[in-house]
């Protein structure tokens, strides 16, 4: 039995949660939060709620913003008629640092990952072919991970929209093998977009 | 602490936070095995994207510490297997055959002939037409290089030869029963001479010579049987991945 505190105790156990925090790591952030007698701990959580109250997923894309369409989805000064394909939220706003995209996204929640038994069920792509087949694109950009769980779910991907005239597209292999879009820097994604092959 | 130097098979990596991930091989030398991969996850890392799953590496390691992990050293690429990426059938064979190789095997449980069975197998993948027979006969070769060889010759309550006649397959049993011993009473599924004779002939298989078999036709569903029902009913759990196989 821990000798914490209970109010701190609570939130060692609520950060534990997260992903990657292991006991030592929550014991740690806890002290941490409480070190400048409790300003941090307000702001986190004002955070934390304004997450809660404000951030919703868009019935387009299926990314997170503000509103529902999210900003981008509803921002006339990008292109609909392309469609880039991610995995992650995180993927999404890597491109967009990067600046060079000029159309829309949809974001997949994830990819199909086997030895997880996630699959393509579990994934939004249902929602991405009905967006497609209701307003069809010029292209769509297969922007997933270079990884195999990556690359199999932009092949699944693209053989369920074949046979639609839709331009269906793949970012270059300038990423190498087993990337992560998240992490590449900015002139590396440039490249993998304006590098693009058709399938 | 003494370097040790193998071929491995990447089987999967998890990522724990950030930047750091687990990753789990099969090693030619050591069996399964798993290490700690700080930063692996950061673009600029040496190592970034040289675990994915199914590729195959020459890794330098040293021994367990406290939490059975490996303390990895190094690691160069010898086959990234890149005739799988990109045909669906392939990638999920391929996962599923490094599944069940992470569920069949235990920790350090050290198996060459394994390896070669992976490593043989991911490499015919690649230019692979039937990826059935592929499957099958890994799960069957699985099965006799860890011991497990269904007793396809013979009856495993009287002894007798199959003849000619339909037989069932016990899985407790782990072999056929004839028809005289299991006297009416259902011993487990109907199997056909030609499904075991297509079952003995994968196990005993090897190398190249898997490609000259073949499923013969409108015994698929036996074959699966002997080969995959048969090791889920010795693993006591079904693989998340062989759902796949058929997307
Ligand atoms: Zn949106
Ligand atoms: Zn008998």
């Amino acid at each position: 039995m821990s000798s914490h505190p209970t109010a701190f105790r609570n939130l060692m156990e609520e950060l534990k949660k997260l992903p990657g925090i292991g006991p030592k790591a929550a014991e740690r952030l806890a002290f941490y939060l409480i070190r400048d007698g409790g300003e941090s701990v307000e702001r986190l959580a004002r955070a934390l709620l304004a997450l809660k109250e404000k951030i919703r997923c868009c019935s387009v894309c299926c990314s997170i913003g503000e509103s529902d369409p999210c900003g981008i989805c509803s921002d006339p000064n990008r292109d609909q008629g392309v469609i880039c394909v991610v995995e992650d939220p995180q993927d999404l706003f890597a491109i967009e640092r990067a600046s060079e995209f000029k159309g829309v996204y949809h974001v997949l929640m994830g990819a199909i990952t086997p030895l997880e038994g996630i699959g393509p069920e579990s994934l939004k792509i249902a929602e991405l072919l009905a967006r497609t087949e209701k307003n069809p694109p010029r292209e769509i950009i297969l922007a997933t991970n270079p990884t195999m769980e990556g690359e199999a779910t932009a092949v699944y991907l693209a053989r369920k929209l074949k046979g639609r005239g839709l331009k269906i597209t793949r970012i270059a292999r300038g990423l190498p093998i087993g990337a992560n879009l998240e992490y590449a820097d900015e002139i590396t994604l440039m490249k993998s977009f304006q590098g693009r092959t058709e399938l | 602490m003494k370097l040790l130097k193998t071929k491995a098979i990447v089987i999967k990596k998890t990522r724990i936070s950030e930047g750091d991930a687990i990753v789990t091989v099969f090693t030619e030398s050591s069996g399964k095995l798993r290490f700690w991969a700080k930063g692996l996850y950061f673009f600029r890392n040496k190592y970034h994207g040289m675990f994915e799953s199914g590729a195959c590496v020459f890794l330098t390691y040293s021994e367990r510490g406290t939490q059975g992990l490996c303390f990895f050293n190094s690691c160069e690429i010898v086959d990234p297997f890149k005739g799988i990426w990109g045909e669906l059938q392939r990638m999920f064979a391929a996962f599923y055959f490094l599944e069940l190789v992470d569920s069949w095997l235990k920790e350090s449980d050290a198996n060459p002939s394994v390896f070669h069975l992976l490593h043989g197998s991911l490499s015919l993948l690649e230019g692979a037409g039937s990826y059935e027979t592929l499957v099958r006969v890994f799960e069957l070769r699985m099965l006799a290089l860890t011991g497990y060889s269904p007793k396809l010759d013979a009856c495993v309550l009287c002894g007798k030869g199959p003849g000619k006649s339909c037989l069932c397959f016990n899985f407790e049993k782990g072999g056929i029963i004839c028809s005289h011993c299991s006297d009416g009473k259902a011993a487990g599924p109907k199997v056909s001479p030609g499904a075991l004779a297509f079952a003995a002939k994968g196990i005993a298989i090897s190398g190249r010579h898997i490609e000259r078999l073949k499923i013969p036709r409108g015994l698929a569903q036996e074959v699966e049987i002997l080969s995959h029902h048969f090791l889920v009913s010795r693993l006591g759990k079904k693989l998340k991945s062989y759902r796949f196989l058929e997307l």
